[in-house]
């Protein structure tokens, strides 16, 4: 955050950036929020003219881990925080979830081909009630980090932010870019975890430079631990049998463990993952449903390539036999369900490979989702209100 | 049985039709052989491999590839694990019908992987025998006049790979880190991964359903500690995301590494002074600018002046005793593998 933009003004006309801080419930937010509190509060003391760099907006996210503002608030005070000029926002994921259509998507298995039925609105619809279609804890996890990367971009867009800062520390963003790899969404590891511009929009990561264990430290010799008792928890991660844990965890234990004989691993894979780019030369064919990042190559066509789904033709008699009781059988469920999905009138979708192994795996008959826009379409209608 | 590649319940034959038909589908996809191709099989003796023979097997006569299959095996000189190995493979080429050539490290190296483990030590056991096994199988195969050698590196290989290039940042293999076929420019031999896309534990239930005949111990010397930990925490994450090897593919076959800015050229003289420049390597190696280079000691394939073969042997042969202490005790252990294998076999 050396950038000129960020720095202290002296000049009341020039134009200020408003950035949009994503609050997590961890060391990290609370580590990086303490940085930008005292990166504001020393902009004041240059001088009696000087005016803070930017306007600071912390949105937090009300999930099964809400954020008690109370005890930030108890901690810097009621006038320090004003007089900084911060900007408390809490946002609902019931709401998130209630305002716009709920899509029902289905995956057929046999052909790897996705399907919409037309959205309504559901405001009874929970948040908890979305992820409690899916039973596999790793596809939850990979849900509910879409759903938040979502309402943070429309947050900032609402509250007419330019910038979107991530309090994700370097060992954060190792488990990441890992962990993306792993669930087969390689492609989108350039639009996660860089320096990222959408347009005018800007996503950046100031602790990206920073070890989890130094961000630990600073939060533990700071006292910040205090400001939430999830920051106060002593159970690990170890502590879980291997079968109940997700991808994340997993990765995350992996690099704790390499912390102590090969601690460069970190940034390294960082650093690799600043080096990828989008796969160019591939023509972009659509955005996906769930996860609306761009497809630059057909997931349906390369699962289609590397898997045979037929079997040995029937030799026998029996077997001719059984094979065409299984056919009609298959029929009569097939004509029941196209009589109920013509009514729906479903329509071909494209899903990412990264959405369809998640919906393969998380053995989901009828996925409810929101439908939304995707981040450019969100941010490119956003405007400048020069009134706020 | 339900794959865990994409979730589908086969019996035993549609297992087999499926398992031979994706790899017919892969060979066919990348256009690996063409008739008349003379292909010399990797053959370890173990599960990979022998599954390797046997599907090369039956593929090309069933589908009439027109292809001369033959056996190669390179003896690292293991003794009490590779020698066992070695006997499988000679049973396999009787079972097969297939030519066997076995190259040797103490031939072409006057080095054998136990005299490379006592002489540094287990934990860089697999820095020496990689680079020396695949100058082998090149060796090996050109000595029978044959261009092309196939191995039997599955899914959980490169799998293994990706995650490994990822962890080390090797930017120079992150794009081809999963390409089913390798041929840097000049080298006279093309080598291929027909199992690409087959897991591991689907090569063990063909090579068990078809009671195949392999040799199923791991190398005695430990894998490279690093690799290990990778290996380990693959083999976790598919106990709670059985497909995670193919997507871990995928995101490796999606790998793409950002284009390099273009260096800022100031004059034309500078430019031809600066294409003259080579960089001088510590060890005294000098870094070439173009593929398709030959060692200068051995011939063989390198970007540098000297191959990496030929610098870790001529490290060995620094540190090669001149004279042996307890030269009968020696002659007796035959090495790490054998002495374990030893020690199992007692009883008290």
């Amino acid at each position: 955050m050396q950038d000129e933009k960020f720095k202290v003004k002296f000049n009341e006309r020039k134009e200020r950036v408003r950035v949009l801080f994503a609050m997590n419930n961890d060391h990290q937010t609370y580590v990086l929020f303490d940085i930008l509190v005292s990166m504001l509060a020393e902009q004041l003391t240059q001088g009696p003219k000087a005016l803070r760099g930017f306007d600071l907006i912390v949105c937090a996210i009300n999930d099964s881990t809400p954020i008690d503002f109370s005890k930030i608030v108890e901690y810097y005070t009621t006038e320090e925080l004003n007089r900084l000029g911060i900007e408390f926002v809490s946002v609902d994921c019931d709401s998130y979830v209630q305002k716009g259509n709920i899509e029902r998507l289905k995956l057929n298995t046999q052909t790897m081909q996705a399907y919409a039925s037309p959205g309504t609105r559901d405001n009874s619809l929970t948040c908890q009630q979305l992820f409690e279609q899916i039973s596999d804890k790793s596809t939850t996890e990979d849900l509910m980090h879409i759903i938040r990367e979502d309402i943070w971009i429309q947050t900032a867009r609402e509250k007419n932010c330019t910038i979107l800062i991530k309090p994700d520390s370097m060992t954060q963003m190792a488990v990441e870019i890992l962990s993306d790899t792993i669930r087969g969404r390689g492609s989108e590891i350039p639009l996660k975890t860089q320096e990222v511009f959408i347009g005018d929009f800007e996503v950046i990561h100031p602790l990206r430079d920073v070890l989890n264990s130094e961000v630990k430290m600073y939060s533990r010799a700071l006292s910040l631990d205090n400001l939430s008792p999830i920051l106060q928890q002593t159970k690990s991660v170890s502590d879980v049998s291997t079968k109940n844990k997700t991808v994340r965890e997993m990765v995350n234990e992996y690099f704790a463990s390499l912390e102590v004989e090969y601690p460069e691993t970190v940034s390294t894979v960082v650093k690799i993952g600043a080096k990828l780019g989008n796969s160019s030369g591939s023509q972009q064919i659509q955005h996906c449903k769930i996860c609306k990042v761009p497809i630059y190559h057909d997931p349906k066509q390369w699962i289609e390539q590397i898997t045979v789904p037929g079997s040995v033709p029937p030799q026998t008699q029996e077997e001719f036999a059984n094979h065409q009781r299984y056919l009609d059988s298959i029929n009569g469920a097939e004509t029941e369900e196209d009589a109920q999905n013509d009514s729906n009138q479903p329509e071909e979708v494209k899903l990412c490979y990264g959405c369809m192994v998640t919906l393969r795996v998380s053995n989901v008959f009828e996925l409810q989702w929101p439908s939304g826009p995707t981040e450019e379409q969100v941010l490119s209608e956003y405007v400048l209100d020069d009134d706020s | 049985m339900k794959r865990p590649k994409n979730l589908q319940k086969l019996c035993k034959e549609c297992f087999y039709h499926v398992f031979e038909t994706e790899i017919h589908l892969t060979i066919q996809k990348e256009k690996l052989f063409h008739a008349g191709e003379t292909i010399a099989i990797g053959a370890s003796g173990g599960k990979d491999s022998t599954v390797l023979a046997s599907i090369m097997k039956t593929l090309n006569e069933r589908y009439s590839y027109g292809l001369n299959l033959v056996l190669l095996s390179v003896d690292e000189g293991i003794v009490g694990y590779r020698d066992d190995s070695l006997a499988t493979v000679k049973r396999n080429q009787k079972q097969y019908e297939m030519p066997l050539e076995i190259v040797s490290y103490k031939d072409l190296y006057n080095w054998t992987m136990d005299e490379i483990v006592s002489c540094t030590g287990v934990k860089s056991s697999c820095t020496y025998c990689g680079v020396l096994r695949r100058q082998a199988l090149d060796r090996g195969a050109l000595k029978l006049g044959i261009h092309h050698v196939v191995t039997g590196h599955n899914a959980d290989d490169m799998a293994e790979t990706v995650l490994m290039n990822l962890l080390r940042g090797d930017t120079a293999r992150i794009e081809s880190s999963v390409n089913v076929t390798t041929n840097s420019v000049g080298s006279p031999v093309k080598r291929s991964k027909p199992f690409k896309y087959t897991y591991q534990k689907e090569i063990v239930l063909y090579a068990h359903y078809k009671k195949l005949d392999y040799f199923s111990t791991e190398c005695t010397y430990a894998p490279e500690a690093f690799r290990g930990t990778a290996r380990v925490l693959l083999k976790n994450l598919e106990s709670i995301r059985p497909s995670c090897i193919i997507d871990i593919i995928h995101s490796g076959e999606h790998f793409k590494l950002k284009p390099r800015k273009p260096r800022a050229v100031h004059n034309k003289k500078q430019n031809s002074a600066a294409s003259k420049e080579v960089e001088v390597r510590p060890d005294g190696s000098v870094s070439l600018s173009k593929d398709g280079n030959r060692c200068e000691r051995c011939g063989y394939l390198s970007m540098n002046r000297i191959c990496k073969a030929c610098i870790l042997l001529e490290g060995l042969e620094a540190n090669r005793p001149k004279v042996p202490l307890g030269e009968s005790v020696l002659a007796d252990s035959d090495g790490a593998a054998k002495l374990s294998k030893t020690l199992e076999q007692l009883s008290f």
